[in-house]
């Protein structure tokens, strides 16, 4: 819901702007920026799929230079569960660390990365997954255009926080979540009721197609994250018009490391049309 | 409170000494018009005293008997002047003539240097006429943008009504329309204000030594004054511009006795949004319009009552999805009463309102879901202006006002949708007030007040306690009107001036002041989703003190003022945001907020002059602002947003002949201070298999966006016809010489290659030409 009443908020930001724009103008600037101090960024993720579980380690680099977060070799990454698993990722290439294994809801995942001496720790317990009740496309007309809308509809356990990221697919081509446009939800406005989830996509016309959609079971560490990051990401006119003071988001890693470490859970549900 | 105690005794003295002394009293008032004049000087030759009309227009100055010169004087009017025997108390209304362009040389010598002798320091006054030279953006006149060519008030960005006063916050600003407190002053994001020129009448800003009948912000009050309507014939105006057009219709209700003003204004931004290529506009409205009414009408010669109003509302729809729609409406009663030729009363109810609502359609009906937030005050003000003497007048009266704030309500008839409904919270704000204005010799002035301001909450209510981490840790259930919590403070007033020669004085004041009320907003620009919250146990009163002195001195015979003020002022409790604060309909809000302090302090130069075919300003501020909180910038300190170093502002207004007036404005400001990252990172989102560049941030605000300057020219051309018809043409180019000033500086992957990161200017307003038509008859 808070994304939906931001929307609202872009739009009417937009057409400000749409109408400033015939003075104004937007072009690509010289800055001068301050070195940093290079920063650990731990990222990783796990879900209830058998997948491969990767975990990235790396620093910050300067905000200009042309290569992006040098990597971190030569640590040492385990995954262990509160029943007593455990797993080693090995590296492959760039500072990123790799196994393959599913994860179980309702436990919880131990992050530990190991290098230099230094330990870095972050925990997640995995989202019991919801169930997907029913998928179907809409038709929805934005000025002169006709839209796919994907609805999930879903019922929201009651009586706990949920949180959901929601992934739409064709074929395999993901058709939501480009940009800072993320399909996050938490069951702030929806606690314990049959909710929709409305995921506008594109204006294919093309029919005979299969449809996938994921729901995802996050937890609420990741949701804040997300949330936070995509307001710091991929900004835009509209968004350093309407933004407030950026800061980094709030990770989950000890140490003050930058990122996060999360496990969740996934419901699919297929369509053909 | 030995200031005061001294102050009691003069007045003791005063009474004592108070036998074989006459009053004259009366209202000063424009000769055509009727309207009553704000801030005319009334002034003795042969006393070398003075005194000037308040807000209602009245003067009253006691002196011994005697035969004497009194001289009524005020810019843009010719002096009156009167021998006469004062043997007995008498009623004086004086009616001014304005002046014409060939006899302002005359004026000059006859003028009272009022800003050398006054006890008003870091105040500045605007008569809509002056500013209506002044060129502005899509030339749409707005008297909060004139301000900000003040030096010490800084405009909040490009275009902006919004402003910051002396390194205090925009929502630290006490904006009075008519008395009533104004919540949001600004229209379609901060580029207008709610001000239309056409409706007021006078506008006062105080920056510091703010006298102690007001109170209840941190920084600064801006007390605008509608026009009262002519009281002899009935009068159209209007004007017809690029984006929005006036009318405004005044007459007399009784001749003389009353009159009536009604003002509207519409804009038509959104017929312009056809011109844009872009396709997201299409289908919207966007819209603002203000309407403004005044009646007042004068009983007998004690007593004269007034009501007006104001509503004013923003409203945008887009293709029938989602609306949002915001405004403010404020009423004011008012009786002024005279007990007697030398008390001054003023009983006011007010009515003040602002809310917003956001609608969202769904696909069907009861899908409808409204999110809305709001405060609504209603206030009684009493306040006395007792004129002892020539050397001592006394203000006192008291206010209560009764705060509602919704912080938020999201309702819908849609089953998928839990509503929610925030509660209301509801305060109660007090404040009593008295202070003393003396002359103390020849060249010694004291004004000394003190404030006592109250702040309780009311419930019914529950209010809830947090730990570091934002949970509930406890909770208080307050029912029915028991008063919950109760804040006093003690806020002492106190400004002096010392007269060193009869063309310059120093002045010097403290003042202290408390702010009850708060605006969330954690984003940059003027957003109409304003989230007003009481003091409570959660967020303390922001209080901040003062302290600035002056040096005036006035040249050629008072034709050219000139300043230099400096100032430190010092803030506590001041508002800041975690990160990634949720601020919209969050029950906790409470606990998303962060209290700090802060200081700034700065030195105001200001080159005036008044009259003769050249008149403007040059101001100068150079100031600093910093703010602290212990969960920001690992505690240290960092610049406001809004701190700029130096701050040059110049207008001048040329009038070429009885036509023709040529305005130009020209600013110049150090860049604000912004927060840049200074390092990256890669992630990949799990959750969309998509690689994001992440700036990464090491401190608050240390970046500067690049200075700003900007020039503006104007033209009138004015028409006179027949008697009192006139009509004129006004063109005028926004940013001249077409500077790209920084709007705002994003960053984001180059389009060509993702690994590499760029950084993008965008610019507003670059020459923007406008012409609008004014009329009168």
């Amino acid at each position: 819901m808070k994304h939906r009443c931001l929307n609202i908020f872009y739009f009417l930001i937009a057409v400000i702007i749409a109408f400033i724009a015939l003075h104004s103008c937007e072009e690509v600037i010289d800055i001068n920026l301050n070195e940093s101090n290079p920063q650990v960024v731990i990222t990783g993720s796990l879900s209830n799929q058998y997948d491969t579980v990767r975990v990235r380690v790396s620093h910050t680099s300067d905000y200009f230079s042309p290569t992006a977060s040098p990597a971190i070799s030569g640590a040492t990454v385990t995954i262990t569960d509160d029943q007593a698993n455990e797993y080693l990722l090995s590296e492959i290439d760039n500072g990123e660390y790799i196994s393959v294994f599913a994860g179980t809801p309702g436990y919880t995942y131990d992050l530990s990365v190991e290098f230099d001496n230094q330990t870095f720790h972050a925990s997640s317990t995995m989202p019991i997954p919801v169930p997907i009740d029913s998928v179907w496309i809409s038709k929805e007309n934005w000025h002169t255009r006709v839209y796919n809308m994907m609805n999930c509809q879903i019922k929201d356990p009651a009586d706990t926080a949920n949180y959901y990221y929601v992934r739409v697919y064709r074929g395999e081509e993901l058709l939501n979540g480009g940009g800072s446009y993320l399909s996050n939800y938490a069951d702030d406005y929806f606690d314990g009721l049959y909710t929709v989830f409305s995921i506008w996509t594109d204006t294919d016309t093309t029919t005979n197609n299969l449809y996938r959609v994921d729901l995802l079971s996050i937890d609420q560490p990741f949701y804040e994250y997300i949330s936070q990051a995509q307001q710091i990401i991929d900004q835009s006119d509209l968004a350093a018009i309407i933004a407030s003071t950026p800061a980094n988001p709030t990770g989950n890693i000890s140490n003050s490391a930058l990122g996060y470490f999360t496990a969740f859970s996934i419901e699919e549900k297929y369509h053909f049309e | 409170m030995r200031i005061l105690l001294f102050s009691l005794f003069f007045i003791i003295t005063d009474l004592v000494s108070a036998q074989g002394k006459i009053t004259i009293s009366g209202n000063v008032r424009d000769a055509m018009s009727g309207e009553t004049l704000i801030g005319a000087n009334v002034y003795i030759s042969e006393l070398n005293k003075g005194t000037s009309t308040n807000s209602y227009g009245f003067y009253s100055i006691t002196i011994p008997e005697g035969n004497y010169t009194v001289n009524y004087s005020m810019i843009g009017y010719q002096t009156q002047s009167f021998n006469q025997s004062c043997t007995k108390d008498m009623v004086q209304n004086i009616d001014l003539e304005v002046q014409s362009f060939s006899v302002d040389e005359v004026i000059v010598s006859s003028q009272r240097n009022h800003n050398v002798y006054s006890t008003e320091m870091s105040v500045s006054r605007l008569n809509s006429k002056e500013i209506k030279k002044i060129p502005v953006l899509f030339g749409e006149q707005d008297v909060l943008k004139t301000l900000q060519l003040l030096p010490g008030i800084k405009s909040a960005g490009e275009g902006s009504s919004g402003f910051h006063v002396r390194g205090g916050g925009a929502d630290q600003n006490l904006v009075l329309l008519d008395e009533a407190p104004v919540y949001n002053p600004s229209h379609l994001l901060g580029f207008f204000s709610i001000f239309n020129s056409d409706a007021i009448k006078d506008t006062k800003v105080y920056k510091g030594g703010i006298p102690a009948e007001y109170g209840g912000r941190l920084s600064s009050v801006v007390d605008v004054r509608m026009n009262d309507g002519d009281y002899k014939k009935y009068k159209v105006s209007g004007g017809i511009g690029l984006i929005s057009s006036r009318l405004s219709v005044e007459g007399p209700i009784v001749k003389d006795k009353g009159s009536f003003i009604v003002t509207g204004r519409r804009t038509y931004a959104d017929v312009f949004l056809g011109l844009s290529n872009d396709s997201t506009v299409d289908g919207t409205t966007l819209y603002f319009y203000d309407l403004n009414l005044k009646a007042n009408y004068k009983l007998n010669p004690n007593n004269h009552v007034f009501i007006s109003g104001y509503f004013g509302r923003d409203v945008f729809k887009f293709d029938d999805r989602f609306g949002l729609n915001w405004g403010n409406y404020t009423t004011t009663l008012r009786w002024n009463h005279l007990f007697s030729d030398k008390l001054f009363s003023n009983l006011s109810l007010i009515y003040s309102n602002y809310d917003y609502v956001n609608s969202l359609e769904g696909s069907s009906s009861d899908q409808h879901i409204d999110i809305s937030s709001g405060i609504r005050d209603m206030e009684l003000k009493f306040n006395f202006q007792y004129y002892l003497s020539s050397e001592t007048s006394l203000k006192f009266g008291l206010n209560a006002v009764f705060h509602t704030f919704k912080p938020g309500s999201l309702e819908s008839q849609d089953s998928t949708v839990n509503n929610r409904i925030l509660d209301e919270r509801r305060a109660l704000e007090n404040g009593i007030y008295f202070s003393a204005k003396q002359k103390i010799g020849s060249k010694l002035t004291l004004n000394t007040g003190l404030r006592l301001s109250a702040f309780s909450t009311i419930g019914p209510g529950t209010f809830y306690s947090y730990n570091l981490n934002g949970d509930r840790i406890d909770s208080t259930v307050v029912d029915g009107v028991s008063i919950n919590d109760t804040y006093i403070n003690l806020e002492p007033r106190i400004s002096g001036t010392y007269i060193l020669t009869p063309e310059s004085s120093l002045k010097l004041s403290y003042t202290r002041l408390s702010q009850y009320v708060h605006l969330l907003s954690n984003t940059t620009s003027g957003t109409p989703n304003d989230i007003w919250l009481p003091t409570s146990n959660n967020i303390k009163p922001q209080i901040s003190n003062q302290v600035a002195m002056g040096y005036f001195r006035n040249f050629k015979n008072n034709a050219i003022e000139t300043s230099v003020e400096v100032y430190y002022k010092d803030k506590q409790n001041i508002i800041d945001y975690k990160n990634g604060a949720d601020l919209m309909l969050n029950p906790d809000v409470e606990s998303q907020i962060l209290l700090g302090s802060g200081y700034s302090y700065g030195a105001e130069f200001l080159i005036r002059k008044n009259n003769g075919p050249i008149t403007g300003w040059v101001g100068y501020t150079l100031s600093k602002t910093a703010h602290q909180f212990d969960e920001i910038n690992s505690g240290k300190e960092f610049p406001a947003r809004y701190d700029q170093k130096h701050n040059i502002s110049v207008v001048g207004i040329i009038k070429l002949n009885e036509k023709l007036d040529l305005g130009a404005t020209w600013v110049f400001n150090t860049g604000n201070a912004v927060t840049f990252p200074s390092g990256r990172y890669t992630i990949s989102w799990p959750i969309t298999d998509r690689d994001h560049q992440v700036p990464y941030y090491t401190e608050r605000n240390g970046y500067r966006m690049p200075d700003y300057h900007r020039l503006d020219l104007s033209l009138t051309y004015t028409k006179k016809l027949k008697k009192n018809r006139e009509s004129s043409w006004n063109f005028s180019i926004y940013n001249a010489y077409a500077r790209k000033n920084a709007y705002s500086i994003y960053f984001r992957e180059d389009d060509n290659n993702p690994e590499l990161m760029q950084a993008v200017q965008l610019s507003l307003f670059r020459m923007v030409p406008s012409v609008t038509y004014n009329f009168k008859f």
